[in-house]
């Protein structure tokens, strides 16, 4: 069954459950109007300051749904049309559940599944330097703070480090291409911040972090 | 005095022109890109650059200041002095106009001339503050 819980209340092993509140909201909303399966509803209506046990009206509904878009509570289901991401970081661009989650198998198995990033670490002393002697380089730009362009933060690097975690529901037809890891394994990653080619860019490049990594990566075994 | 704040008010007349010129919005413009970027840094990177911010900011306040030959000016001219070595923001501004016209320029070079020219900056300061408290102390007899 669906269900709502506080943000702070979230198990590890529910995270790759948790819809996106932008698609949470409607779900929410379906399911509170038309009185659908939801746990949790009770709390979550007192939590909002509604009074149960009547018809919502238009502004109980529109407190509760600012709950859930701004993340405070959550959306839960088997099978999200796109699973948040979660984490602390700023701007919610790195979100990524923690790496004791993927609990379900044992440690010591193997088998088919992913490449999930689970943190994202930068270099800051090396970055500083580099950062500094971009500044050295840009006196000449007249009309702009430091900063406010790609090139102020070139030859900038971090390290991504992703784990082997098992497919879910919604990829696990991927299963019989992929190649076999230990669930687990950590594998890390360094990243470059340069220009590079970017199609979706008129101007056909643009500044980020190389090689590109999806927050989720698949490993395919070769064709023989 | 007037003669650094004149080179701040330069140095921030250098930037609002630059930025028009570019089409872009002063200062607007900058902090968006800037956010933009820094959603895909690290805090180290995005609290040095913030600092630079500030350090921008408070040119306006300098300028102002320092032409109104103003004592505060003095002290906002001096702690802005290990800032701008960090982040090579000459006081005298006409470094920059030389910078821009000379785009093949030694960075080295250029940073050696922005460490004497604050040097020479907080040398004259230094020498302000002490022969405005000598008058005072010689007027209030």
């Amino acid at each position: 069954m669906d269900k709502l819980v506080r943000r702070r209340d979230l198990r590890k092993e529910d995270f790759p459950k948790v819809e996106d509140p932008f698609f949470a909201e409607w779900k929410v909303k379906r399911a509170l109007t038309n009185w659908g399966c939801l746990h949790g509803r009770t709390e979550f209506l007192r939590d909002c300051g509604i009074t149960l046990g009547r018809q919502l009206s238009e502004r109980d509904l529109e407190v509760a749904l600012k709950e859930i878009r701004d993340g405070r509570w959550l959306f839960l289901t088997s099978q999200p049309f796109k699973p948040m991401r979660l984490d602390g970081h700023l701007g919610g661009a790195q979100c990524f559940p923690m790496s004791g989650q993927i609990n379900r198998h044992a440690e010591n198995e193997s088998g088919p599944g992913k490449w999930r990033t689970i943190d994202i670490d930068y270099d800051g002393l090396k970055n500083t330097f580099a950062i500094l002697q971009n500044r050295l380089g840009s006196l000449g730009d007249e009309g702009r703070l430091f900063g406010s362009e790609g090139k102020d933060y070139d030859n900038t690097f971090r390290i991504v480090t992703q784990q082997w975690v098992p497919l879910d529901s919604h990829d696990d037809h991927l299963a019989s291409r992929s190649v076999i890891h230990r669930y687990g394994e950590i594998r890390g990653i360094t990243q470059r911040y340069f220009e590079g080619e970017d199609k979706w860019q008129i101007s056909g490049k643009s500044w980020h972090w190389q090689p590109a990594l999806p927050f989720e990566i698949y490993e395919h075994r070769e064709k023989k | 005095m007037r003669l650094w704040g004149g080179l701040d008010a330069l140095y921030l007349l250098l930037y609002l022109e630059g930025s028009i010129r570019r089409g872009h919005f002063p200062v607007v413009t900058d902090l968006q890109n800037m956010w933009d970027i820094w959603s895909e840094q690290g805090w180290l990177t995005i609290a040095l650059m913030a600092m630079n911010v500030v350090l921008q900011a408070s040119i306006i306040f300098s300028a102002a200041l320092l032409l109104g030959a103003r004592k505060a000016g003095i002290y906002v001219g001096l702690a802005q002095m290990p800032w701008r070595l960090l982040f090579a923001v000459p006081s005298l501004s006409v470094l920059l106009v030389w910078a821009s016209l000379a785009p093949g320029y030694n960075p080295w070079l250029m940073l050696g001339l922005i460490v004497i020219s604050e040097l020479i900056k907080g040398g004259t300061l230094m020498w302000l503050l002490r022969r405005q408290s000598l008058h005072r102390r010689v007027a209030g007899g």
